[in-house]
């Protein structure tokens, strides 16, 4: 069994906490921007009531809700929040794993009184933390995680073989994690409307509908899951950042510290899952210049952030050789594989010490914590 | 299990902060002060704090967190003294207290 923790409205709740003035009131967490061109990152339970969600633009959360309280976002208390929930809930004995920044998942096993052991985790949070979180309880990851939503907020949902299919029965498919408003209009064209009747078609016909992803997502609602037992993850086919500035610009030096920043955040993502990439693509937005693309295949994969970074610059010259207002911009890299062979060379062995040192540092202390000196111009508004 | 997310990313610390934006800088202080304080089984509680030669008794501390810079190790506290609400932060290196800044 999978006990899965969610965390209600995470970011708002934890401001609701240090500020009791903003308790009960509509309030949205927004990036650091103006609070009138920023997006909604959590909004509380009072602005929920409004209409207003996550990823909404905020000057459409205003118009919805003209009193809403906005605060922009610290990252590093909710950072510390979840991992002490994190470090919290390990204490139970089970094994423990991050969904995301707020949400946890354990492997209970055949735990006896599983509604007790989620009331007790609910209570030590909302004791020590005065927030609250939803826990749903079901035989896999994808299931279980469905559960915790049933009930929001502060709620506990278990599916059992009893009443799996009442309550599929009663939720739309587009609760499903992963089900957006895409999969959801091809789902309702094939006549599932709820989680039951996806939960009721055979794998020959998801398979039929969607290919691979198809046969997963059989596999992901039918499984009987410990965490041992988990699919092997796919390779991906690329790994990218992307960033909207805070306004347009054209200084150089800022541009490409920004590019520099994004080429870091790709390398390490490569190294982390062991990936080299020959294809390099610069994504470049703004009001002259609209959406600039080119991409460029080299025969040497790399994962360095500075190699990655100078392969952008040589894009950039290209695409766009004058100085144009830039407002968004973006790097991914593709042609994935995994490095064949160590460095030659006595600079590209010296490079990869120097990457390993900061790796290291960054693993122990947080990524972002050292970093090339030419990354801090990215944090002046140019 | 595979750990799908990574809760120390810190790569936010190098998005830009604005210094002219009225929500980021609203209430911001950013000054020492000078702070009575029990350290009790591991924790820290601030009790009364000085701010331009006035003291501030704290009533009640609604929330506290960590956050690791390179070796520093800051611990914040939203503390209300019955009027208003300040945040205040202790620097483990240099056992300095700060007033970050007025929440409301």
């Amino acid at each position: 069994m999978i006990l899965h923790i969610d965390m209600d409205a995470f970011f708002a709740s934890i401001e609701q906490a240090i500020n009791p003035r903003l308790k009960g009131k509509p309030l949205i967490v927004g990036s650091r921007n103006n609070k009138m061109y920023t997006v909604v990152c959590a909004a509380s339970y009072e602005a929920k009531a409004y209409g207003i969600s996550s990823g909404m633009a905020s000057k459409d959360a205003y118009q919805l809700c003209p009193n809403l309280e906005f605060v922009p976002a610290e990252q590093s208390k909710y950072i510390w929040t979840s991992e002490q929930i994190f470090e919290m809930v390990k204490t139970y004995g089970f094994e423990v794993s991050y969904a995301s920044i707020d949400e946890f998942r354990m492997d209970i096993d055949k735990e006896p009184q599983p509604f007790i052991l989620a009331k007790t985790i609910q209570k030590q949070i909302e004791d020590r933390f005065h927030i609250t979180a939803s826990i749903g309880i079901a035989k896999n990851c994808i299931l279980a995680k469905l559960a915790s939503k049933l009930k929001k907020p502060n709620g506990i949902a278990i599916l059992t073989e009893k009443n799996l299919t009442q309550a599929l029965a009663q939720t739309p498919v587009q609760k499903l994690c992963g089900v957006g408003k895409k999969s959801q209009t091809s789902f309702n064209s094939l006549g599932i409307q709820t989680c039951l009747d996806l939960y009721e078609k055979t794998p020959d016909f998801l398979q039929r509908f969607s290919g691979k992803n198809g046969l997963n997502l059989y596999a992901a609602l039918h499984a009987t899951e410990h965490f041992s037992q988990e699919i092997k993850e796919e390779a991906p086919q690329s790994i990218g950042h992307s960033y909207t500035l805070p306004r347009a610009s054209k200084t150089p030096r800022f541009i490409k510290s920004w590019l520099r920043l994004l080429s870091e955040m790709v390398a390490e993502r490569l190294r982390q899952k062991n990936l080299t990439s020959q294809t390099t693509h610069l994504w470049l937005n703004g009001p002259e210049i609209g959406n600039l693309m080119a991409q460029r295949t080299q025969e040497q994969a790399t994962n360095d952030g500075y190699e990655i970074y100078a392969r952008t610059l040589r894009i950039m010259v290209k695409i766009a050789p004058r100085p144009a207002l830039v407002r968004a911009l973006g790097i991914t890299c593709s042609s994935l594989h995994t490095p064949d062979y160590p460095p030659l060379f006595t600079e590209q062995k010296r490079r990869e010490a120097l990457i390993k040192a900061m790796d290291k540092i960054n693993t122990k202390l947080g990524e972002g914590s050292i970093i090339p000196a030419v990354i801090t111009l990215s944090r002046k508004i140019a | 299990m595979k750990q799908t997310f990574n809760p120390k990313a810190r790569w936010d610390r190098n998005m830009p902060q604005q210094e002219n934006n009225p929500e980021e800088t609203s209430g911001l202080l950013d000054e020492r002060i000078d702070v009575l304080a029990w350290f009790k089984n591991g924790k820290i509680l601030p009790r009364i704090f000085t701010w331009k030669q006035k003291k501030y008794k704290i009533k009640n501390i609604s929330y506290t967190w960590q956050e690791r810079r390179g070796q520093e190790l800051i611990t914040y506290f939203s503390v209300n003294t019955g009027i208003d609400l300040y945040q205040i932060s202790f620097t483990n290196i240099s056992f300095s207290w700060q007033l970050d800044r007025i929440i409301a």
